[in-house]
């Protein structure tokens, strides 16, 4: 993975890197970067596929992190490509010139974080969800609990508006054993 | 509810033609239920060990169909999404009547463990006429044995009339089925 890295380095810019394993490498790199590195990674490096297209939302820094694993059959290893974009704008490109599979990945970010992928035709179709109406619900400032006792209610011996602080309460109790 | 539209809850001690009638069905609907082979959730990989020769459901007269048309119960097996129950209440609206529906898991009775989940449901009884409550994360397939014994013995007894609710109390349980199914498309089943 050492090597890998030096000749990733020559050319490109890194932000980041972590080897977790022999096998297993981090880099983050800055979004304008991220399609040339993948280009890089594709045809030069052998990395064929693309495992997973996945987003992070880090409400406090303002921030969606995007994380792109790659899988080289040849050598066995795991590649990980981080990059963050702006949370406010959330616009972003495809990757479907490259990793054709990146569609439907998109479709589903698109879905559930609101990224926009310019250059993804179909990602304003539903993917799991139908007829959503609200923010998309894995952002984190997303109140679902709230969401869930007003439009699916709960049974009027219940009260769950503070079940959270009760089940936090347990689970802290529980961690101190 | 209105139940004294039925001439069943009308006069019970009177004994009618009709009624006697009615206890006949009961019996032979009691002994011969058909099951959508259906699975909304989690529940549903309870379902095959029970129909197989393990438990072997149809020594009871429970035996799956795969078609709403032939079928007489309906199945929530466990956490119900709201894309799955536009589904269900279609499978439901096409099933003759009398249709029962057996309610599976702690899910469809208050949310269970996706009590705050912003897809799933969780009342059902909001939505569809319930006739046995099953609970548990996930039933064995002797509750399910043991539910379908007791749908029976309420069937038999003239209990089981969830179908009925549904008809009469049709608008109300649209009302709720329209409020989170926002885009309603659904063609209207007579029955």
């Amino acid at each position: 993975m050492k090597e890998l890295l030096d000749r990733i380095k020559k050319s490109f810019k890194i932000v980041n890197e972590e080897i977790k394993r022999e096998n297993f490498l981090i880099i983050e790199v800055e979004q304008g970067d991220l399609k040339q590195i993948l280009v890089h990674l594709k045809y030069n490096e052998n990395f064929k596929h693309l495992a997973l297209l996945s987003c992070v939302d880090w409400i406090e820094d303002k921030k969606f992190q995007l994380t792109y694993i790659l899988w080289n059959y040849k050598t066995k290893e795991n590649l990980i490509v981080k990059t963050y974009i702006n949370r406010e704008k959330s616009d972003h490109f495809t990757v479907m010139d490259i990793f054709p599979q990146a569609e439907i990945y998109e479709r589903e970010v698109r879905e559930m974080y609101g990224v926009n992928f310019e250059g993804n035709s179909t990602q304003h179709l539903d993917f799991a969800l139908e007829d959503w109406d609200d923010i998309p619900p894995m952002r984190r400032d997303f109140d679902t609990l709230k969401y869930s006792l007003e439009n699916y209610g709960e049974r009027e011996e219940y009260d769950r508006t503070n079940i959270r602080d009760i089940i936090s309460e347990f689970t802290d109790e529980w961690r101190k054993k | 509810m209105a139940d004294n539209k039925h001439f069943l809850n009308d006069k019970p001690e009177k004994l009618t033609y009709a009624r006697v009638w009615e206890k006949f069905d009961n019996w032979a609907r009691a002994n011969s239920l058909w099951v959508v082979a259906y699975g909304t959730g989690c529940g549903s990989i309870e379902i095959p060990p029970m129909v197989t020769s393990r438990f072997d459901a149809e020594r009871f007269g429970v035996n799956m169909v795969g078609t709403p048309r032939q079928a007489d119960v309906l199945i929530i097996s466990g956490y119900l999404a709201v894309k799955t129950l536009k589904r269900v209440i279609r499978v439901y609206e096409q099933m003759q009547s009398p249709k029962y529906v057996v309610a599976l898991g702690a899910c469809p009775i208050n949310g269970g463990m996706y009590f705050d989940s912003y897809n799933t449901i969780n009342l059902l009884d909001k939505y569809l006429p319930v006739d046995v409550w099953l609970t548990g994360c996930m039933p064995r397939p002797e509750a399910i044995l043991s539910a379908f014994a007791d749908l029976m013995k309420r069937i038999k007894e003239g209990r089981a009339d969830g179908w009925k609710k549904y008809i009469d109390n049709l608008g109300e349980y649209r009302k709720n089925q329209e409020k989170i199914i926002k885009n309603w498309k659904m063609p209207n089943y007579n029955w």
